[in-house]
């Protein structure tokens, strides 16, 4: 069957569109057990150079552009009518903007009945287990050069004044240099608050640092700028055809657009991206007419609510320093709803941004006077020019951001735009109790804390708070649900395709419901759990999980991909 | 806040900072809130620093402290009345309150710790080195008078001390003060008495006074803090209690005593203060702080703790010791 030689011919075992959480982590291990493994991913690839820092750079570097496919930046900023959708594109996905936080949901979460029945933390927690090992996650903590950032101590105080106890939550950062000699050394990180800007350290455990060469190691290809466009059933399994975004813009369309041909698939887009594909295999070009109805329903924002936070008079809060998010405190409100608040960090030309945007009274006199001491002192007369008096705090300074997640309703519908793009349909309506909490919750760690509660400007309007009612993601899940039969959802329990045998579903589309936590955890142990699944049709134990992906060790598990053929049958 | 607020199981990472416990004694429940080295071992000198806190703080006021100083292990309650603690009917009285400090030191295991008290804490740290000689180190007192000597003064009209300190009359009348300072004015009015009393030279977190302000959210928790008002005036007018009182004075205090001073203090005269030794019955280390107004633990917690590493780090074994603290400090 397939193997290298092939490759040349477009053939592989298996083609993983997408190279986020769910397709690096499903890559990786379908190389590990052998197979010949083409990643498409529709971004560029970036060295910690690349990462946009100055102004110009962030401008024209950080966001993508959509009319330029492939070209800009390696975050997406998607507006729809009731919701705004950020998400990540570039090899490592999502994880090159992400805020690191590592976070197993509490257990009631997936007996909310959304969820297939095999599908709970006791036997995803293996799962898990294997993906924190391999994203290095661990809690912030003083190193020997570093105190605990400010914010975190802020927050941390906040909740205690309401007489609870916050977490600090799991982020995958190098938080200490790693100075061991028979290691080459890394910088730890140096807490300057830039992770939504890419790490320019490598402190951050991306996935382009960990999954994925340990894909390419056994041999899988990763195609950059290759956007996957289509996927059609052939004898020999599936034929995905892409566009080729490197390709000079004058050269011919045979060489733009390109066909692999693979055994299995698995679609790992992004949610809205995999969406996007599927429904347009099902409705445009018609390829894959038999995908459920269920798919793009049940759509979640993971109950997002970023931008608010609390103002503080006097005391300096700085969110721009440390890493992004470092501690959290969960409300359960009797098992049925969950509310999760973390504090959260700006990127340092944003908190510029903003302190410069916002206006003040103070500044305007500050300058003023000043300037009139600088005129005075030039003509010989007593007034001392301050220099340090133009500088100023500013508003983000002493402002505490919080990243509010919680278990919205999941009824949103996505579908596709007489363009054929994708388009979010989703109201407010019934995740209404859950936001109105979780702003009570924010209001009363203001208070507490004596502080000011400022509401997202996507919310309400700052001066007369008028209703906005728009709420922003970073967290979009669902869409292809996983279900316990074909009527229910789109994928099995194992995030196979109902009715197309070789499809596989593997990234936060698959999520049935709101995590009501940030989700990479939760997305990476699915997608191991995914791959687990289709290397030995069988569920992963706690014990095995030292060695069940490490070299030579257990016979089942193959590690070189070169001379031997693959082991299991795959289906046609 | 809604009835069901618990924390996050799948978490198992608490950040631990500020550690807190709930004691049972004296027939009431005390919040005290404990930072620094876990064990006692390594603290400097293996020393711990109890702070009793004065009216209307709480332990919050003692957190500025807490962070100043990261290698001593501090331990600061909610006194008896105050939120967070239990607020029972009765046991405001001087008495009981160092009977609370006494049996708290003991429940927490500490052996000789330094006591720290400011204000209202300051004058119940007076009485509790009369009254329990041997079971504290040092005695550190910040912006209190001694008791008598407070007392004395205001009797005698010495340096307007009898008009420094208004509130006490009308906190007399049951119910209706801690009704008013619960109520939106009166808020406003307990945050205007910490900042407008600021030093010219103190940076005063009013964020923080705001916090604790919301603390007291209703008149049942600013009952227990303006009892203590009521109660000593009544010792005081009692002719039994104010016998046992004096009784109490007359034992002199055996433990070295700072009094560490807030310059700008309006509230308490300076002059009066400074006369605490005659009290006391023994010698009082005067230690003014410039600029620096009552709230010595809100605005000038570092100068706080540069006092306190002073006494916990005797002048002859100073070199090594500050090495000591220095590479801890480093390591924070």
């Amino acid at each position: 069957m397939q193997s290298k030689a092939n490759t040349a011919n477009n053939k592989f075992d298996v083609i993983v569109i997408g190279s986020g959480f769910g397709g690096a982590i499903t890559a990786c291990r379908l190389a590990q057990s052998g197979r010949s493994v083409c990643i498409l991913e529709k971004g560029k690839r970036w060295d910690r150079f690349d990462f946009p820092r100055g102004p110009g750079e962030v401008s024209q570097h950080a966001i993508a552009d959509e009319n330029q496919p492939g070209a800009g930046g390696f975050i997406e900023y998607l507006a729809f009518r009731n919701m705004d959708v950020i998400q990540g594109t570039g090899v490592g996905g999502g994880s090159l903007h992400y805020f690191n936080v590592h976070i197993q949901p509490p257990p009631f979460i997936f007996a909310k009945g959304d969820w297939p029945k095999q599908l709970n933390l006791q036997t995803l927690s293996p799962y898990y287990k294997l993906a924190a090992k391999m994203l290095g996650a661990n809690t912030i903590h003083e190193t020997e050069h570093r105190d605990i950032p400010r914010r975190t101590q802020v927050f941390e105080d906040a909740v205690q004044s309401l007489g609870l106890h916050a977490s600090r939550v799991p982020i995958c950062v190098r938080l200490e240099d790693q100075k061991d000699s028979t290691k080459e050394p890394k910088a730890g990180c140096d807490h300057c608050g830039n992770c939504l800007l890419g790490c320019h350290l490598h402190a951050k455990n991306t996935l382009d640092l960990n999954y994925i060469p340990l894909a390419e190691k056994h041999g899988a290809l990763v195609l950059a700028q290759h956007e996957a466009i289509n996927i059609r059933p052939d004898a020999q399994g599936y034929s995905v055809s892409c566009i080729d975004h490197s390709c000079a813009p004058a050269d011919a369309s045979e060489e733009k657009f390109k066909t692999f041909q693979a055994h299995q698939v698995v679609v790992a887009a992004g949610t809205l991206g995999t969406n996007e594909l599927l429904l347009r295999c099902k409705h445009k070009t018609r390829t894959l007419p038999r995908l459920s109805p269920e798919l793009g329903k049940r759509f979640s924002g993971n109950g997002d609510f970023l931008f608010a936070g609390t103002h503080y008079q006097r005391r300096i809060v700085e969110p721009g320093r440390g890493p992004s998010i470092t501690s959290g405190i969960g409300f359960n409100k009797h098992n049925q709803q969950y509310v999760f608040i973390e504090d959260l960090g700006y990127p340092d030309p944003f908190i510029w941004y903003f302190n410069n945007a916002i206006p003040t009274l103070g500044r305007f006199k500050r300058v003023l006077k000043q300037a009139r001491h600088y005129l005075s002192e030039a003509l010989g007369t007593g007034h001392n020019f301050q220099m340090e008096e133009l500088l100023e705090s500013g508003f983000m300074s002493s402002f505490l951001p919080y990243l509010g997640m919680g278990t919205d309703a999941s009824d949103g519908v996505l579908s596709l735009d007489k363009s054929g793009k994708i388009k979010v349909n989703w109201s407010i309506r019934n995740s209404l109790p859950m936001f109105k909490d979780m702003i009570q919750h924010m209001k009363e760690l203001s208070k507490a804390s004596g502080g000011r509660f400022i509401n997202s400007i996507l919310w309400e309007t700052p001066i007369f708070g008028l209703p906005i009612k728009k709420t922003l993601t970073a967290h979009p899940l669902g869409g292809c649900a996983m279900s316990d039969s074909p009527l229910t959802g789109v994928t099995n329990d194992c995030g196979e395709v109902w009715g197309y045998k070789g499809l596989y579903v593997a990234d936060g589309a698959l999520m049935p419901a709101a995590i009501g936590v940030n989700p990479s955890a939760t997305i990476s142990a699915v997608a191991e759990r995914v791959a687990f699944q289709m290397i030995h049709h069988r569920e992963l134990k706690m014990d095995e999980t030292d060695y069940a992906y490490s070299s030579g060790s257990q016979s089942s598990t193959r590690t070189t991909t070169d001379s031997q053929p693959p082991q299991k049958e795959l289906s046609s | 806040m809604p009835a069901n607020l618990h924390q996050n199981e799948g978490m198992p990472f608490p950040a631990d900072s500020i550690r807190h416990q709930y004691i049972h004694v004296n027939g009431t429940g005390f919040h005290v809130a404990c930072s620094g080295p876990i064990d006692l071992k390594d603290s400097i000198n293996k020393q711990a620093i109890f702070c009793v806190h004065g009216f209307p703080e709480g332990w919050l006021g003692w957190r500025p402290l807490m962070r100043a100083m990261p290698d001593v292990c501090i331990f600061a309650p909610d006194l008896r009345g105050y939120p967070t603690s239990d607020l029972p009917k009765k046991g405001y009285d001087v008495f009981t309150l160092t009977e609370d400090i006494h049996l708290l030191i003991q429940a927490l295991g500490l052996k000789k710790p330094i006591l720290l008290g400011h204000d209202w804490g300051g004058a119940l740290g007076w009485l509790y080195a009369h009254r329990y000689r041997d079971s504290i180190e040092q005695l550190v007192v910040v912006n209190c008078t001694h008791p008598r000597t407070l007392v004395r003064a205001v009797l005698t009209f010495q340096d307007f001390q009898t008009l420094r300190i208004p509130w006490v009359p009308p906190f007399q009348i049951p119910f209706l003060p801690e009704y008013l300072l619960t109520t939106k004015p009166g808020r406003k009015l307990l945050e205007l008495s910490f900042t407008l009393r600021e030093g010219s030279g103190g940076n005063m977190d009013t964020d923080l006074v705001r916090e604790l302000v919301y603390r007291f959210s209703d008149a049942s928790k600013m009952r227990g803090p303006i009892e203590y008002y009521r109660e000593i005036v009544q010792t005081l007018l009692h002719k039994e209690k104010r016998q046992k009182l004096t009784a109490l004075y007359d034992q002199a205090i055996q433990v070295p005593v700072t009094l560490v001073w807030g310059l700008e203090d309006r509230a308490l005269s300076a002059k009066v203060a400074q006369q605490s030794s005659r009290d006391a019955g023994c010698y009082v280390d005067w230690r003014p702080l410039e600029n620096i107004g009552h709230f010595v633990d809100l605005e000038a917690s570092d100068l706080l703790a540069r006092e306190l590493y002073r006494l916990l780090t005797p002048a002859e074994k100073m070199n090594i010791k500050t090495t000591k603290r220095s590479s801890a400090l480093s390591v924070a």
